[in-house]
């Protein structure tokens, strides 16, 4: 007996021990220092789970791009009211050929620990991204740069690229083609740390070398926990930023999200399940804006060619229906170019749905009728289409399934996981592919770009996502072209209708809905700014004491 | 007794080393990798195939496994593919000591709960104590955890917030976790302790016990407890591996950053090296709970001789 | 002898015996009709299984559980039969419909009827409790009977194989699976059983060892039996009660690990939906429509409560150092 007490007691040191050793770093957990010691305006913040890398160097998702914009700050930046405006450059200038865009930056340009930032911090910082030994993740948005994408693939040296620092506090940016949306571009243009980032592999570990320059900078980091910012007090613009303390929480699952947002231990709640969106809908702390993201089917029209079948299907879906069945809170889509998206003062959706019509929609007895009129009465004689999609976005597609079904059109789903849906994506050996895309900037381009024949091509030169090669999508592409060297906006967002007319009218992708994002915000908190991009930005944010 | 070890040593090194390969090889096996995955229209091809190369995933897959293999040996996991500042032995470091501090408090509460309650229902076998008991211990293992976890949390967290419904930190953060993971093997401490103790008791020794007199007290604690626990400990060799390596479903939904969520993240994120660390860290720590439990049953139980 | 002898002395012969005819016929007398038997073994011998069975008929609790589960098999096999609607069949027009007189357990998100969706869930969460069970049950009762009958060299390897497949972390194994064959019920089957047997493969050897050396086996070795006949028609009988009560309590784990691989989302394929999918897919609406969780989670715990009960009876009356 005794040796089994001694036994219960060493499993029970064992215990204290790791009591002890884990109760030191975990004591000072953010969200218990959310409570607003001393008058201090903390937001807590969480929007699902941590984004699997933490620097901007690997990351490429969205949900880290939230924490980056909030402790970075680019040329440019988000204003309060969500439209592109100067942030570290004062001025710019624009050469006519619209190609030569030269930035003065802020003499007071400091980073996060007081060190000052010139414009050769950020000419290096481009030049270490785009450095092929870097193997940087997000260069999409760099390609703008003349010759970024050449330097990128070893291809030219630096003096080629068009990113360069002509002074301490001027920079010169040479496009590849005129942009109209640069400056949406330019907020996405950060500057990095070098001295930590190229020589510390560990620094985004640490918040002593996690050195930044947005409102907000990095004081404590734990993984899978939480991600702990506060007030940087070297920002040019600190005195505007009202919030003390910025914390990141991670996690998983919306129901907890929920319930951690019902008790107030988080203040604002960015990832909401159907259960967070049917209690707060009818509240003030609701909040819905629409993100520029459209969620589409993808349809091999290889294995689909009858245009008037690929319609029919089109026809066929209920897509309000869809969204009540999914308890999803986003809009309908009858195009591909969403809301937020703006044509002027205009949102370019609703001027180009007045200029061709609405295109896409619901109507049953116009599919039957398309599919009998393409020898397929009640769908006779087709056959079972195979429909992919990622595991985790079964419902709609079992939605979808029973639709079709009531115009005679099978389809089986085959759901995969999401870490290889791509993969079997691009083998194209499917019928209909689940889809979705969110842009980057305020341009129907940002979303039109996906259905260019030559975006993706393999190593023989082939083009990658043949799912569309017929003659329309030809004319397609000859409509995009002209948009990039079109510098008259109104030509050009008439080129874009065109081009969607374009492609619904030979329907190789299928709108289900676009985006919309909702967010729960506790009342008392304002500014909270939600971008078209989906992403939260607190420079702006206020908490009434 | 130290040749047992070092033979007992032995086999557990071979049964690694075939642990580990299998593991190895069918993590390969299976489709996707650590870099096909993503958003296929951000990432340029020409990036992922050099960070494949990068890490040596461009190579052949026995060439990966004798790299691996020989790195190994050097004490050296690699580095993880999708966490990308962190190395294996990292994420092992911080990972343990929370899933390791949630598993043994789990361990401690199910034995101060299930054993008493295993020795009433022995005790008064077929009375309403006993069934009692037996149905408390039949709920513990009767619904999924993440049915309990939810409840508890809209209970405790919702309708009457006293606890934080996730998070890490004080002793308030444990509760939760702590007693959904200690429900089931509480409920398995307490039919063991049942059925054994009912075993015991049958014995001449507890017989001659109560002839002699001695209290009933003393009968029950001195001589029928002492050894009715011996499966008791047997039980909790391999749980106190595989409770202190974390539960999924309890550390996803109170968000506990310990080592369950970093496994099953891993595996569908193809984190190969994660993959590997962890089973490897996992197998050795059930070799070694379970060597442990021999040894201790050689101190408890004199009837055990492990000498042959 | 001759100590007994001297202190016993001869008993001289009985006066009486039935071939002395020097007794006559009427002397004997029939016994009374009553009495014509009491010194025969009067009561039918009672098999193992007959006494097994007649101990759980006397344990309430077990015999809860056991109607219970003949009670959902029945409903597994005869609801989707004669259900008016069919497990996947939607009715948009219908969607969140709460329990009613046309939906007994209400409809989900598509309309569908949960009351027949969970008896078909109950289909492939049955298949996969029993079917597992069985499996290891067969698999794990052979390897360890022919490690433990044979001991030695053969005993040794194949106790290593079985550390190296229990110091797996099974759930690991289980994902990988999964991964490789694909999702659907043939792989969990296959997935969960391959993790599982060892536990049964050494409680058998445990078993086999303890009795091979009894009596009987001796017995049958010296009436020529081979190896395998001693195996398979005494060692194994003889061990297999408590093989059955650790295989009892196996059904519902597997139970249960299907419901966890759902929770993590690589459990059975749509539409088809097992009990662990059901019970997932209403976890995430809970607060709105706590139906679609209930029912399902019922269920499940339900069959769990039935299952363990009747294992520990089982175990009462199948382990014979239970006995009373």
């Amino acid at each position: 007996m005794k040796k089994f007490l001694a036994l219960l007691l060493c499993m029970a040191m064992v215990a204290a021990v790791l009591v002890g050793c884990e109760s030191a770093p975990a004591a000072s957990g953010g969200s218990e220092e959310g409570a607003g010691v001393g008058g201090e305006k903390v937001i807590e913040y969480c929007n699902g789970p941590q984004p699997e890398a933490m620097d901007p160097v690997t990351s490429n998702y969205l949900a880290y791009s939230t924490v980056e914009y909030n402790i970075y700050t680019g040329l440019t930046h988000l204003g309060p009211n969500g439209v592109a405006e100067l942030a570290y450059a004062d001025e710019y200038s624009v050469s006519d050929d619209g190609l030569v865009w030269t930035f003065h930056i802020r003499e007071d340009s400091h980073w996060s620990n007081g060190d000052p930032l010139d414009a050769t911090d950020w000419e290096k910082s481009m030049e270490y991204l785009l450095r092929p030994e870097t193997n940087a993740r997000a260069l999409d948005l760099l390609v703008y740069i003349k010759n970024a994408e050449k330097y990128n693939l070893g291809e030219c040296t630096w003096d080629e690229v068009g990113y360069k620092a002509i002074d301490d506090h001027t920079l010169q940016i040479t496009t590849a083609n005129p942009c109209a949306y640069f400056l949406d571009i330019c907020c996405t243009y950060i500057p990095l740390h070098l001295d930590t980032v190229e020589n510390n592999p560990d620094w985004a570990k640490n918040p002593e070398t996690y050195i930044t320059n947005g409102p907000f900078r990095v004081i404590k980091i734990v993984d899978q926990s939480g991600f702990y910012c506060e007030k940087n007090p070297y920002y040019y613009n600190a005195e505007e930023v009202k919030i003390d303390k910025l914390n990141f929480n991670w996690i998983d699952d919306q129901a907890v999200e929920f319930s951690a947002y019902v008790n107030g231990t988080i203040n604002v709640s960015d990832n909401l399940g159907p259960q967070s969106d049917a209690t707060y809908a009818s509240t003030e702390e609701y909040h819905k804006a629409s993100r520029i993201g459209v969620r589409y089917l993808t349809i091999n029209t290889e294995h689909i060619p009858d245009v008037r079948v690929r319609k029919a299907m089109s026809y066929a879906v209920d897509r309000n229906m869809l969204l009540t069945i999914t308890q999803e809170t986003h809009e309908p889509a009858n195009g591909l170019v969403p809301y937020g998206i703006h044509w002027g003062d205009k949102q370019f959706r609703e001027v180009a749905d007045e200029k061709h019509g609405v295109l896409a929609y619901y109507d049953i007895e116009k599919a039957k009728e398309l599919l009998s009129e393409a020898g397929y009465p009640n769908g006779e004689g087709l056959p079972t289409y195979t429909y992919i999609c990622k595991n985790t976005d079964t419902a709609r597609a079992q939605a979808l399934q029973d639709m079709w079904k009531q115009i005679g059109v099978n389809v089986d789903i085959v759901p995969y996981e999401s870490s290889v849906y791509w993969d079997v994506f691009d083998t194209e050996d499917w019928d209909i592919g689940d889809d979705n895309w969110t842009g980057d900037y305020d341009d129907p381009n940002t979303n039109l770009f996906l259905w260019e024949e030559y975006r993706e091509h393999n190593d023989d030169g082939s083009p990658k996502d043949a799912h569309w090669v017929n003659d329309q999508a030809k004319e397609y592409d000859r409509l995009l072209k002209q948009t990039y060297v079109e510098t008259n906006n109104e030509t050009r967002m008439n080129l874009f209708v065109q081009a969607e007319t374009v492609i619904l009218g030979d329907m190789p992708v299928i709108p289900i809905y676009y985006y919309n994002d909702t967010i729960l915000i506790k009342p008392g908190i304002t500014g909270v700014l939600k971008s078209y991009l989906g992403h939260c930005f607190f420079e702006y944010a206020d908490i009434a004491s | 007794m130290s040749r047992y070890i070092v033979k007992r040593l032995a086999a557990a090194f071979i049964s690694m080393f075939f642990l580990i390969t299998i593991t190895f090889f069918l993590m390969h096996a299976i489709p996707g990798g650590p870099f096909s995955a993503g958003e296929r229209k951000n990432l340029n091809p020409k990036i992922v195939e050099a960070i494949r190369a990068r890490y040596g995933l461009d190579q052949p897959v026995w060439k990966q496994y004798v790299n691996y293999i020989s790195k190994l040996i050097q004490g050296d996991m690699g580095v993880s593919y999708k966490k990308t500042n962190y190395t294996v032995n990292e994420l092992l470091a911080t990972g343990f000591p929370v899933s390791g501090q949630v598993g043994i408090l789990a361990i401690v509460v199910a034995l101060i709960l299930g054993i008493p309650l295993g020795i009433i229902s022995a005790l008064k076998r077929g009375s309403l104590a006993d069934m009692g008991a037996m149905v408390i211990a039949t709920i513990g293992i009767s619904i999924p955890t993440f049915v309990i976890a939810l409840l508890l949390m809209y209970v405790f967290c919702m309708k009457w917030p006293v606890l934080p419904s996730y998070g890490w930190g004080g002793i308030k953060y444990l509760i939760l976790p702590v007693f959904c993971m200690s429900l089931s093997p509480m409920a398995n401490v307490t039919r063991l302790t049942r059925s054994s103790m009912l075993e015991v008791s049958r014995q001449e020794y507890i017989k001659t016990a109560r002839s002699k007199g001695l209290p009933e007290g003393v009968v029950i604690f001195k001589h029928m407890l002492k050894n009715a626990l011996l499966p008791v400990i047997t039980y909790i060799g391999p749980l106190v591996a595989a409770l202190m390596t974390g539960s999924f479903a309890i550390e996803r939904l109170f968000m506990l950053p310990g080592m369950g969520r970093y496994f099953v993240n891993a595996v569908s994120d193809r984190d190969y090296t994660v993959i590997m660390g962890m089973t490897i860290f996992y197998g050795a720590f059930v070799m070694l709970c379970t060597l442990l439990v021999d040894i201790a049953y050689a101190f408890i139980d004199p009837r055990v001789r492990i000498t042959r | 002898m001759a100590k007994k002898i001297d202190m016993f002395p001869a008993v001289p012969e009985p006066p009486y015996s039935m071939s002395d005819p020097a007794i006559p016929e009427e002397l004997f007398t029939d016994l009374p009709e009553e009495e014509k038997f009491s010194e025969q073994i009067n009561r039918p011998s009672i098999s193992y299984w007959k006494n097994a069975w007649m101990k759980i008929r006397r344990d309430k609790l077990a015999m809860i559980g056991l109607v219970f589960i003949i009670l959902m098999i029945l409903f597994a096999i005869f609801v989707p039969m004669f259900s008016p609607y069919t497990y996947e069949q939607q009715d948009h027009s219908a969607l969140y419909q709460p329990p009613s007189a046309q939906h007994l357990m209400g409809t989900d998100m598509f309309g569908r009827d949960q009351f027949t969706r969970i008896a078909y869930g109950a289909r492939i969460s049955l298949t996969i409790g029993l079917v597992s069970a069985a499996v290891n049950m067969v698999i794990g009762a052979l390897y360890g009977g022919i490690a433990g009958f044979f001991g030695g060299k053969v005993d040794m390897v194949m106790m290593r194989v079985v550390d190296v497949f229990a110091s797996v972390p099974s759930l690991l194994y289980i994902i990988l699976i999964m991964l490789f064959l694909g999702s659907n019920l043939r792989s969990i089957l296959i997935a969960i059983c391959l993790t599982y047997w060892f536990g049964t493969a050494r409680q058998t050897r445990a078993q086999i060892l303890s009795i091979r050396e009894q009596d009987f086996a001796l017995a049958a070795k010296v009436t020529g039996e081979t190896d395998l006949q001693i195996l398979v028609r005494h060692l194994i009988p003889n061990s297999i009660g408590p093989i059955i009560v650790s295989v009892t309590f196996l059904v519902p784990s597997a139970i249960f690990e299907e419901a966890f691989l759902s929770f993590i989302g690589i459990g059975i394929t749509v539409p088809v939906a097992s009990w662990g999918t059901l019970a997932n897919d209403g976890m995430k609406v809970m607060g709105m429509y706590p139906y679609l969780m209930i029912f399902p989670a019922l269920a499940i715990s339900l069959t769990m409560f039935a299952l363990n009960f009747l294992g520990d009876g089982l175990r009462d009356a199948l382990d014979s150092r239970l006995k009373k």
